[in-house]
């Protein structure tokens, strides 16, 4: 039996937990002790949700005490708060919903794999394109949505990169890991329904593209350097408005580090569509 | 999840009881559990087989998913079904139904008869629903009140199927961009999954096909129909996921946006590979005389009745007139009964007291 926190960063996140709290509630979770922790980013009454919704799992719910800190840095506070004496973390999206035997499935891969730090639900119904290994389930990286993480693992790794605010954390995560000698893993048959980036049509996605952009520019400057910004700059310039870029740019000059890491690791690399990061299956 | 206003949508799938059956249908179940859009309906229709397996009415009307004894292999996917049908509660909560017959024909007639909502959507085990499916193929018919279908594209994934789920391998995006309907005469065909119909075209279209068409043809089959009586609304997003074992042959080909695949033209649209055309339109052929047949029939049938309406009319004016007759004859009764009872004779006759009268 292993002791399992749950955790999830919420932001604006009414609309959409009901139906994760109705995923939680169906999950299996064998004899493993589990407890959901939410971090609220952007209160809008979702605590009203929580409080009216049965869910058999212990819960607790706080509101972020310095505002909206971002994806990356809520989850370092929840695993500070409540981790250390977890064996391992379950990092859920607010719009996801686990299949009911994702968490157990999730566990007996770490379980298989002592040196595995995280391992990845995938997402469904409209998977991720990211290559994996069909034996060891070994990949380059693992996306933040359904995330099992090892406690130890997140700890010695230090966490999220909290420069990161949304988006490109979790593979600047994942690279620590592989260059620590730790491994990253893919279940492909534990699933995760991810739905939100599909739902709301004429919602204003300005901010989010922002911050996918700033991530990728930063991943680049943290690990590859100038040439790699340079050249993945160039194809914001042909892809996105002006404004657009200029804003990337003008923040990527606040948070970027003044050197790269310059760490050589097989795992640590990039797609040439600017896209991707590693090897893609289609 | 509140269900957004709009038409209701009634989501059938068509399960069949095989191995990795009910782990399909679980991830088919969960995709739609996705959906923006949440179906008023969900209908799962258990094909019973190539023969006729899991019981339902004796008349072969469909009715709940009920064991049979002689098909052990069959009642073992049933019992799975029953047991991954509560690990979905509240988020998904179908309607099982046997289907009355096999293959598309059956699954359909099945989940139309289970389900009211006026648009339908059709799908397999092997597909999953994009969580916009409903919500943006309810808003384009909404748009489009003369369509009788709306579809968009596809992402064809091959991989592994086992016990446990899909392993995708590879994907291909199936993108029908502008689709003109009457090709669908000529080759392409639309994935069913990534389609919407109104309840009334496909109830009437469903009922004309030849229930022992193979599934490739019925669906074809189903569009050709459809598209012979109204027009097509598309949305230019994929809206669902066909999955694909490695080893199977390739269902679908398509025309990728700004270019096209193997052999194909390059007007665009998408294509199904269809095992015997020959077959196909040899089938049609004779449909088509079947039809011309029962047209015939139909003819003489209205030329005889307009003949005995005719006699009918005839009758009706002999009658008229002979009533007028008596009608008259009537009044000139009554009018001299009148005159009677009223002359000054019969007047005075009355006057006359009694008791005089007996003197």
């Amino acid at each position: 039996m292993s002791r399992i926190a749950v955790q999830v960063v919420l932001f604006h996140s009414r609309s959409t937990v009901g139906r994760l709290l109705r995923g939680l509630e169906l999950l299996q979770v064998g004899g493993h002790d589990v407890t959901v922790h939410f971090l609220d980013n952007g209160p809008d009454g979702t605590d009203e949700v929580l409080q009216s919704t049965p869910l058999r799992l212990p819960w607790t719910y706080r509101v972020s005490p310095r505002g909206n800190v971002g994806f990356g840095a809520g989850h370092n506070l929840l695993a500070a708060e409540h981790g250390g004496d977890a064996e391992y973390l379950l990092l859920l999206n607010p719009d996801a919903i686990p299949f009911d035997d994702m968490l157990l499935r999730l566990v007996v891969r770490a379980r298989e794999d002592p040196r595995a730090a995280l391992v990845e639900a995938a997402q469904f119904p409209v998977e991720h394109q990211k290559a994996f290994d069909l034996d060891t389930l070994h990949t380059d990286w693992c996306c933040g949505t359904a995330l099992l993480v090892r406690s130890c693992a997140f700890a010695a790794l230090g966490g999220f990169d909290e420069r990161l605010f949304l988006y490109c954390e979790d593979v600047d995560l994942s690279w620590r890991a592989w260059v620590d000698g730790w491994t990253c893993l893919y279940d492909p048959l534990a699933r995760c329904l991810h739905v939100s980036q599909e739902e709301d049509l004429g919602k204003d996605r300005s901010a989010e593209i922002h911050h996918l952009h700033l991530g990728g520019a930063f991943l680049r400057a943290k690990w590859f350097g100038g040439d790699a910004v340079a050249d993945y700059l160039a194809f914001l310039d042909r892809t996105l408005p002006g404004d657009v870029v200029a804003r990337v740019r003008v923040d990527l000059a606040r948070i970027a580090p003044a050197r790269p890491l310059g760490v050589h690791h097989s795992r640590v690399r990039l797609n040439d569509d600017h896209v991707n990061y590693g090897p893609t299956r289609w | 999840m509140a269900r957004p206003a709009g038409d209701p949508v009634a989501v059938v799938v068509r399960f069949r009881p095989r191995p990795a059956g009910v782990a399909a249908l679980r991830e088919t179940l969960y995709s739609v559990a996705g959906l923006c859009h949440p179906p008023a309906e969900v209908v799962v229709a258990v094909d019973p087989g190539p023969h006729g397996t899991l019981g339902g009415g004796s008349d072969g009307e469909g009715g709940e998913a009920g064991p049979n004894p002689g098909h052990r292999g069959c009642v073992d996917h049933v019992d799975a079904l029953c047991t991954l049908l509560p690990r979905l509660r509240g988020l998904v909560d179908p309607v099982v139904v046997a289907a009355p017959a096999t293959g598309w024909a059956g699954a359909t007639a099945a989940g139309l008869r289970a389900s009211q909502a006026s648009l339908v959507v059709i799908m397999s085990d092997a597909e999953v629903l994009y969580p916009r499916q409903t919500a943006l193929l309810a808003a384009a018919l909404g748009r489009r009140p003369e369509a009788v279908l709306g579809y968009g594209g596809v992402d064809v994934y091959r991989g592994k199927a086992c016990e446990d789920g899909f392993i995708a391998i590879s994907r291909r995006r199936l993108w029908p961009r502008g689709v003109e309907r009457f090709l669908v005469f000529d080759r392409p065909c639309l994935p069913l999954a990534a389609c919407m119909v109104r309840r009334r075209a496909l109830e009437a279209a469903a009922s004309r096909l030849d229930a022992s068409l193979g599934d490739e043809e019925w669906s074809w089959g189903l569009t050709r129909l459809l598209a012979a009586v109204g027009d097509f609304a598309a949305v230019d997003v994929c809206v669902a996921a066909h999955r694909l074992e490695s080893a199977n042959s390739p269902g679908w080909a398509v025309d990728e946006p700004g270019g096209h695949v193997g052999n194909l033209p390059p007007e665009g649209g998408v294509t199904v590979a269809v095992g015997s055309l020959a077959a196909v339109a040899r089938r049609w052929e004779t449909e088509v005389a079947a039809l011309r047949g029962e047209l015939e029939e139909e003819r003489r049938r209205a030329a005889a009745l307009e003949a005995k309406v005719v006699d009918l009319g005839r009758h009706a004016v002999a009658v008229e007139a002979q009533l007028r007759r008596l009608e008259a004859s009537v009044v000139i009764r009554g009018y001299r009964a009148l005159r009677r009872h009223f002359s000054p004779v019969a007047v005075l006759a009355r006057r006359v007291p009694r008791r005089r009268r007996v003197c």
